[in-house]
């Protein structure tokens, strides 16, 4: 309940907006409410009962957060977290259902075929057959959906899985981030309810995902709800470290093309995952860091896509803009979400590719 | 028509709100005062509108229909100003010129950047610093104020006594008058044209126009750096030091005195482990040979005055923790009778003991008071207060405040000092500057007049 963090709040609303210059959505709306600032006085000023979810603009200040942690990167002030703060706020929104139009939207749109991309992503997908599935393992690939809307991503990892001779069974159902950060804890804890049981059932012991948005909700909010999955969870980057270690992987030649990695908000802030990437990354290609990087890196946007598309273009442009001062010609992401979104902006002038595909 | 829909129809609804939220989240800026109510629930100062303009064209619209109907005009940059200049004392439309935030132009060979007003601070330095420059401009609000928050205020960075202050900067500016007519000054290096135009808006906090852009000097990314930190036994000693090193025409980038309790409480509650005395920190920046050489004879005139070398660890610490203690605002200030203030203060150096001897005299009865020394010239420095304290009770905070800032005004004004060295005046201490001006004042009175004879900008402001 966003009272939770009061304390939090009342810290947040009195500094004097140091991270403000951070906060991607502010630096395109330029709106003070929209600040990391500018949501914790809304929040207080809720709580303190002289504004209220009645008013669109309040619940649009607490929409309008790509959750990309970034502000937390630059805040010295004991433990104000506030993508924590926002996703109370929003489950609070939800349940006086006052969520906004597009919000709504999202939902019906997202209960089609239970992902948040309108469309059925498994049928069309060869290797989701039972047959293309794998052996029986207590490797579990997590693919959620996102990763299978992109099929290189999809194929260059079950690749790597049969080419180092890891077997592997797969789960393609949607993990509810969607959802959960939407603000529809109910809808999303009834999706992931289904999720634990079919991953206890499968008796995965290691869970590996290409998204690193999967990664944190197995990792951190289900057994924060109580979904304990009795397996170790790793980002695709942490297993292919660990193959190389065991020395079930080489890497194939070192390509000297400048390539610039993108640290993804979930991989990098939410899971402290900096280094896998770029250790992969440097065996395979010549590595330029771009100004903005590991815990500074800027979102790629795609939180506000479906609720504010014009916000979540010009962040996408500031990330970009980033990684180009890095002057590499391809981009490497780890991250299926943050690849599509670049990719679809860049169209053809730099390539973007997740790190599975160098290899 | 009411009068958000005369400006929707003006600028279109992107760029014109009304609504409760963003009208409270413009209520205050970072004038403690305004935070006293804040943290009550309170609006310190509501807006009856704001609006965003997305080019100039926007801004000179708006201010002709606000001085035909004779609306008051608040320019805004990022609020982080602590003298109450960017409230709506008198409601009226903030402009918030955050979305002026274009870099318009490097001028490598000239060395100049022309950016527009609204531009983060931090996100220009970082802008530059990516194309191989530096402005030199490092308040310690950068990741919290503007361009032209910092023009408007004639703020003064932390490397100030190397790059200079925002006025050494800059070399030209665009600004808006009340009127909608647009001024332009030229970017050369020295004009000898009368007085200088520019310098009317600069330090204006809002009162005469809006500054659109503003053409500065750049610099080179610094070779070298080198900083160490020094003890020393004594405010006089650390001073006489600081002054040497000025007479001496020594350039050094951070030149700063922290008094026993400031090295103590500020510098300690960031990690600083020393024992007890008054750190100095001694920094240059710049060309390799000439910050080698200048160090040497920096650092030579510290241990002459019986200063203990703390050495290059205690000097990067400084620079690895120089934004740190501006967060410590959110723990104290979130306290319901905490008062926390700072008052930047400057005098030639015959004066300067006398001043912060006098000042500190008062502030003692107010709570924890404590300062530092920064921005060093061979004529003088300014002395930093910060006054940690505590009201009898949450309704008496206000007057607790107001109490102690007058007595302390009334304090450097009577011990020859200037009442702000680069915070300004705001609306807050506006009766202080006619007492500091005198008959000055009347004189910045006829120009507000001839400026803006309606009175539509920032109206209240510097006692205007
Ligand atoms: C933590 C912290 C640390 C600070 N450290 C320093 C420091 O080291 N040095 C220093 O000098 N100051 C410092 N300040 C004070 C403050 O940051 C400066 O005064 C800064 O210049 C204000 O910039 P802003 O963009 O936030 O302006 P605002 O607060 O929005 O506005 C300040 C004044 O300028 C006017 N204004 C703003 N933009 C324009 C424009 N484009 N045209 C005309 N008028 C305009 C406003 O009306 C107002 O009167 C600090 C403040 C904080 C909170
Ligand atoms: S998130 Fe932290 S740094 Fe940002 S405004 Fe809040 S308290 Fe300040
Ligand atoms: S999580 Fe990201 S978008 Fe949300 S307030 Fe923090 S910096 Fe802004």
């Amino acid at each position: 309940m966003l009272k939770d963090y009061l304390h939090k709040i009342k810290l947040c609303a009195a500094c004097p907006k140091m991270c403000r210059f951070a906060c991607p959505v502010a630096e395109v709306e330029k709106k003070e409410r929209v600040t990391p600032w500018g949501k914790s006085l809304t929040a207080f000023l809720v709580l303190e009962g002289k504004l209220s979810y009645d008013d669109p603009d309040v619940v649009d200040t607490f929409y309008s957060c790509c959750m990309c942690k970034n502000c937390k990167s630059y805040c010295l002030v004991d433990d104000v977290d506030i993508p924590a703060m926002i996703q109370a706020g929003r489950e609070e929104i939800v349940a006086a259902k006052k969520e906004p139009e597009e919000i709504k939207q999202f939902l019906v749109h997202f209960k089609e075929f239970n992902n948040p991309f309108g469309k059925d992503l498994k049928t069309p997908h060869p290797s989701l057959s039972p047959e293309g599935r794998g052996g029986l393992s207590d490797v579990l690939y997590f693919t959620g959906c996102s990763t299978l809307l992109d099929k290189d991503i999809f194929n260059s990892t079950i690749n790597l899985f049969n080419k180092t001779g890891q077997g592997y069974s797969i789960f393609s159902d949607c993990c509810g981030f969607p959802l959960w950060a939407s603000g529809y804890a109910e809808d999303a804890r009834g999706l992931m309810a289904k999720v634990k049981e079919a991953v206890l059932s499968s008796g995965a012991k290691k869970i590996i995902t290409s998204c690193p948005a999967c990664a944190y909700m197995l990792k951190s909010i289900y057994p924060a709800i109580g979904f304990n999955l009795s397996a170790e969870i790793f980002h695709i980057s942490q297993f292919i470290e660990i193959l190389a270690k065991e020395g079930r992987l080489q890497f194939s030649r070192k390509s000297d093309i400048d390539t610039a990695y993108h640290d993804s908000c979930f991989l990098g802030r939410y899971l402290n995952i900096y280094d896998a990437p770029r250790n992969i990354l440097s065996e395979l290609a010549f590595l330029k860091e771009a100004a903005k990087k590991k815990e500074y890196s800027i979102c790629c946007g795609a939180g506000l896509y479906h609720f504010k598309p014009k916000t979540a273009k010009g962040i996408t442009d500031i990330a970009l803009e980033n990684i180009k001062q890095a002057d590499a010609k391809q981009m490497i992401t780890a991250c299926p979400t943050c690849k599509r979104i670049f990719s679809e902006a860049l169209a053809d002038e730099i390539s973007v590719k997740d790190l599975t595909e160098l290899i | 028509m009411k009068l958000h829909e005369e400006l929707k129809n003006i600028l279109g609804p992107d760029s014109v709100s009304v609504s409760s939220v963003d009208l409270i989240t413009y209520s205050r800026d970072n004038l403690p005062l305004t935070i006293f109510r804040q943290r009550q629930a309170k609006a310190a100062y509501l807006p009856d509108a704001i609006v965003w303009p997305n080019n100039y064209d926007d801004v000179t619209k708006i201010l002709k229909f606000a001085n035909e109907k004779k609306v008051p005009i608040v320019p805004y940059g990022a609020g982080s100003g602590v003298c109450g200049g960017a409230v709506p004392l008198k409601g009226g439309i903030i402009v918030d010129l955050k979305r002026l935030d274009k870099i318009i132009a490097v001028n490598d060979k000239s060395l100049l950047v022309a950016a527009q007003a609204g531009i983060n601070g931090q996100i220009l330095e970082d802008k530059l610093n990516a194309k191989g420059y530096t402005l030199g401009h490092f308040p310690a609000s950068i990741y919290c104020s503007t361009l032209g928050g910092w023009l408007s205020t004639k703020a003064a960075g932390q490397l100030s006594t190397r790059y200079g202050k925002i006025e050494d900067m800059v070399v030209a500016l665009t600004a808006v008058l009340p009127t909608g007519e647009i001024i332009s000054t030229k970017a050369v290096p020295r004009t000898s044209t009368g007085p200088t135009l520019m310098h009317l808006f600069v330090g204006a906090e809002g009162t005469l126009g809006i500054i659109l852009d503003a053409v500065l000097r750049i610099w080179p990314l610094p070779e070298q750096r080198e900083t160490k930190g020094f003890l020393f036994n004594d405010v006089k000693s650390g001073l006489e030091a600081i002054r040497l090193i000025m007479r001496k025409g020594l350039r050094p980038a951070v030149i700063r005195l922290y008094d026993e309790k400031d090295t103590a409480l500020a510098m300690g509650s960031l990690g600083l482990k020393t024992e007890k005395g008054l750190l100095l920190v001694l920094g240059f920046v710049g060309n390799k040979s000439i910050v080698e050489t200048e160090s040497k004879e920096g650092f030579k005139i510290c241990v002459e005055h019986d200063a203990k070398e703390l050495g290059k660890d205690a000097g990067e610490f400084w620079w690895k923790h120089r934004y740190d203690i501006s967060y410590k605002q959110a723990e104290i200030l979130s306290e319901e009778t905490a008062i926390l203030d700072t008052i930047e203060v400057a005098a030639t150096w015959d004066n300067l003991n006398n001043l912060y001897e006098g000042v500190k005299a008062v502030l003692d009865n107010y709570g924890y008071a404590m300062a530092h020394f920064s921005h060093a010239y061979p004529e003088g420095a300014c002395i930093y207060f910060t006054i940690l304290g505590e009201a009898p009770s949450e309704d008496e905070a206000e007057g607790f405040y107001k109490k102690m800032w007058d007595e302390v005004m009334q304090t450097v004004i009577n011990d020859g000092g200037t009442i702000s060295h680069h915070h300004g005046i705001g609306f807050f201490k506006g009766e202080w500057l006619k007492k500091e001006l005198g008959n000055g004042f009347d004189l910045l009175k006829k120009i507000k007049g001839a400026v803006d004879p309606n009175g539509i900008m920032n109206p209240g402001k510097m006692g205007l």
